[in-house]
């Protein structure tokens, strides 16, 4: 029987939707080609069962309790599996964000930026945080435009290559 | 009343090659509060979002050892087993809620510290966090600057009976010539110097 696995929606404010969607379908796509039986939720969808159950505001409670005191509610994350009917979910957050200083040369300014990716999966089964990954990517690029577009570029940039870390190290 | 100290001028200290040196510790001590007939102590579990979840547990671990060493004859809960009875007895958001109105500055229900306490079967609560945490990349100065906190709340009533803090900006190049080093290295660098100003409890007298 194929473990059940979700994948929650990554947010942040500096990684635009659809350049979200994109990681979070490499994500599913090598979850499922992995060696694990897995059927795979993805996390459009995991998006609107969640809110058509009523079950969005459970989940953002259970991330903000374990974000907040590293504790993980076990009622909140039994609600989420049973309205959900999965065995797992997987949720995907930017956390460290290190700026390079910039370097001015040859009349450009380069700007970098190392963002760590930490991926979470909850086990429905023993109510806890079944492992934690934990990946770092860094992108440099030239300022050009507005440093808001420019800063948005470079995180994109480095959490796609978090996400090549994430799915070429060696699994929990 | 609360007592406040400060073992040095100045809060921050900053430390080269991976020597802290004399870190300033800041405390604030409720004299009213009674450390020596402490029987027993829970460390709480900790999240940051520059920590990962096994650097996390070791800082907290580092707290359970010092207590343990502190006090032998006290019983100490570690952060996996508060971690555990706190979820078993439902009270996790209130928990989190409590440290977040902390953190904001918001009014405090002080019963959910008695009431963890009480779960957990101890008389002082061991909270450790990370006010503040920056780092910057570069071939010039890379660094990273963490404030490392250690709360002590008396679970009878709630309140806060001590709390510690220092900061420690560490350069070292050990790691990386233009990458910011480790938090946890930084981390637990303060948090040591802030348990050495711990008050001694659980002496009985």
């Amino acid at each position: 029987m194929p473990l059940r696995t979700a994948l929650s929606p990554l947010e942040h404010i500096d990684v635009p939707p659809d350049s979200a969607r994109a990681f979070e379908g490499r994500l599913a796509a090598a979850l499922a080609a992995g060696p694990d039986s897995l059927s795979m939720l993805a996390a459009d969808v995991v998006a609107r069962r969640l809110e058509e159950a009523g079950l969005t505001d459970v989940w953002n409670r259970l991330l903000f309790t374990f974000v907040t005191s590293g504790i993980v509610d076990p009622v909140d994350l039994a609600v989420v599996c049973d309205g959900l009917e999965i065995d797992r979910i997987l949720h995907l957050e930017v956390g460290d964000v290190v700026e390079r200083r910039p370097v001015h040369a040859h009349r450009q300014v380069m700007l970098a930026v190392r963002v760590a990716l930490r991926a979470w999966m909850f086990d429905c089964g023993t109510a806890q945080l079944a492992w934690e990954r934990w990946a770092e990517g860094e992108h440099d690029i030239v300022l050009s435009g507005s440093v808001d577009a420019t800063r948005s570029l470079l995180m994109v940039g480095a959490v796609s290559k978090a996400i090549d870390v994430l799915l070429h190290s060696p699994g929990p | 009343m609360l007592h406040r100290s400060r073992r040095a001028g100045s809060l921050l200290a900053l430390a080269g090659l991976g020597c802290a040196g004399n870190v300033p510790v800041e405390t604030v001590v409720d004299p009213a509060y009674s450390f020596a007939t402490v029987a027993a102590v829970a460390v709480l579990p900790l999240f940051d979002w520059s920590l990962s979840i096994r650097d996390a547990h070791s800082l907290t671990a580092g707290v359970a050892g010092a207590a343990h060493t502190r006090a032998p004859r006290v019983r100490v809960v570690s952060a996996d087993d508060a971690s555990r009875l706190i979820a078993a007895a439902g009270l996790a958001y209130e928990w989190a809620l409590f440290l977040h109105d902390w953190r904001e500055g918001g009014e405090l229900d002080r019963t959910v510290v008695m009431r963890v306490a009480d779960e957990l079967g101890v008389d002082l609560l061991l909270v450790v966090d990370l006010p503040e945490v920056a780092r910057h990349d570069g071939a010039t100065y890379p660094y990273t600057m963490v404030v490392a906190r250690l709360r002590a709340f008396g679970g009878t009533d709630g309140v806060l009976a001590w709390s510690g803090t220092a900061g420690l900006e560490l350069v070292d190049q050990r790691y990386s010539v233009d990458r910011a080093p480790p938090v946890t290295q930084v981390a637990e660098l303060a948090l040591h110097a802030v348990l050495h100003e711990l008050p001694q409890f659980g002496t009985g007298r």
